[in-house]
């Protein structure tokens, strides 16, 4: 668990990456209200958490595996 | 889209900027706060660090954690002692203290390190312990720390293979690759995929298993040299169990050339052994046995003592199958010495002073030192297990 980014890059960074998967929530049709947590929970778990090369991968995998598992228990 | 943006309660937000400026500071004062604490403390005294709030941060657990990988091959026990302090800090830390996804997430990856410590260490149910409980701490955020609970569990699988539990074992490494996958983490996929390949030929499932090494070894064209080898040389072990000999000799061959490439002698010699194996079961059993003799000196020469047993073992199935039962008798013997001068496992050495007494009594065949090498070679990571002699097993 490492991450070199500096302090204000942080949230710019949150920004970013919360519209990219705000575009693959919309995509898989999940509602408003449960997107908006999923995606703030899979952004603090990597990008305060983790260190991962394959980012992008990473984001979209987790947010998947999330809705589906939200899926499956509701 | 950008309704989903508004839709978030801002203090959330708030509170990950936050975050995100403690760790960087965290992360980067860790280095000589932990490091001082940790030099300017005597070991045995380390569980009390953990009560001190420097240590109760994700900075301090995120430097512990480096610090355990750099020991874990080394010095496990050492490894344990930085787990142990890890655990009990990330334990002590206020619930509120980060946001509950990264307390998780710290708890987690500490209980998940004092299992691996665990698992180098032998103890193997306290380490399938460590990893239940490690898993616990995922069990929130909806499925979001689903990579984190992979990690979890392909050590967990580890172990279960340590207790038996192969079934178990082989189902979690499926899952832990499929998630693995799902989040573009190649390098974790191929672990599970090895992993399994290692599981099945220890339940002697080698057709099964050299099957799984040729698919890793065909889906991974980027596979890293080192993994690529140590590949080859399952391939080639699998190949001599099933008889498929000349299949054995190129992937062996394959095998030492590029440990040869990366500077590993030992891992070299070890390909080496595959290849005396193959002659001894292949019909050339004096070949086999006089390359096993350089093999053994080579090891001999480096101080491994164990792998020159292993090698001893091998000769001394050699020299069963040619009838040699004396001078096998004379080189088991020998190895016994040799294990109790060089304070190797007690267990091995009672199993090889059974392998000695049968070759005298002239009730042991090739098979049994067999066993024996297997029992030793199951000891590196279960260092209590019985040793079952063939009217038991």
């Amino acid at each position: 668990m490492a991450s070199t980014q500096e302090a204000g890059s942080f949230i710019a960074e949150y920004d970013r990456r919360f519209a990219a998967l705000s575009e693959l929530a919309a995509a898989l049709q999940v509602p408003p209200d449960d997107a908006a947590d999923l995606i703030h929970d899979v952004l603090t778990s990597s990008l305060l958490g983790r260190h991962i090369s394959d980012i992008d991968t990473w984001l979209a995998g987790a947010l998947t595996s999330a809705i589906t598992h939200r899926r499956s228990a509701s | 889209v950008k309704k989903f943006r508004d839709l978030l309660d801002q203090r959330r937000v708030r509170e990950f900027a936050d975050t995100g400026r403690r760790l960087v500071l965290e992360r980067a004062e860790a280095p000589r706060i932990v490091g001082a604490l940790l030099q300017n403390t005597a070991r045995a005294d380390w569980p009390g660090l953990s009560e001190l709030s420097e240590l109760q941060t994700a900075g301090a657990l995120e430097y512990l954690g480096n610090h355990f990988s750099e020991f874990l091959t080394k010095d496990a026990a050492h490894a344990k002692a930085i787990a142990d302090l890890a655990v009990a800090a990330a334990e002590a830390m206020p619930d509120t203290a980060y946001p509950a996804i990264v307390i998780g997430q710290l708890r987690a990856h500490a209980w998940k390190d004092l299992g691996k410590a665990l698992r180098f260490l032998g103890k193997n149910e306290e380490a399938v312990a460590s990893f239940t409980t490690a898993e616990r701490c995922l069990e929130i955020g909806g499925g979001t720390l689903a990579h984190d609970r992979a990690i979890v569990r392909f050590n967990l699988a580890m172990s279960l293979q340590e207790t038996n539990r192969f079934a178990e074992s082989r189902r979690v490494l499926a899952e832990s690759k499929q998630v693995f996958r799902e989040h573009g983490d190649p390098k974790n996929a191929t672990l599970c995929t090895f992993s399994e390949g290692v599981l099945l030929q220890r339940m002697k499932r080698f057709r099964e298993a050299r099957e799984v090494y040729l698919l890793l070894l065909a889906a991974s064209p980027d596979l890293e040299q080192e993994s690529r080898a140590a590949t080859h040389h399952a391939i080639g072990f699998c190949s001599i169990e099933l008889g498929d000999f000349e299949d054995a000799d190129v992937n062996l061959s394959w095998s030492m050339k590029l440990f040869r490439e990366l500077g590993q002698p030992v891992s070299v010699l070890k390909a080496q052994a595959g290849r005396g194996r193959l002659l001894i079961r292949s019909g050339h059993p004096a070949r086999g046995i006089e390359l096993f003799r350089d093999i053994r000196r080579s090891f001999l020469s480096r101080g491994l003592h164990e792998e020159a047993g292993l090698c001893g073992l091998e000769i001394v199935e050699g020299l069963l199958v040619i009838g040699h039962a004396s001078q096998a008798e004379t080189l088991a013997r020998k190895l016994v010495r040799e294990f109790t001068v060089a304070g190797l496992n007690t267990r091995a050495i009672t199993a090889l002073g059974y392998l000695s007494e049968a070759i005298t009594a002239k009730e042991a065949k090739p098979s049994l030192a067999v066993q024996v090498r297997e029992y030793i070679v199951s000891l590196r990571t279960n260092p209590e297990r019985d040793f079952r002699t063939p009217l038991q097993s």
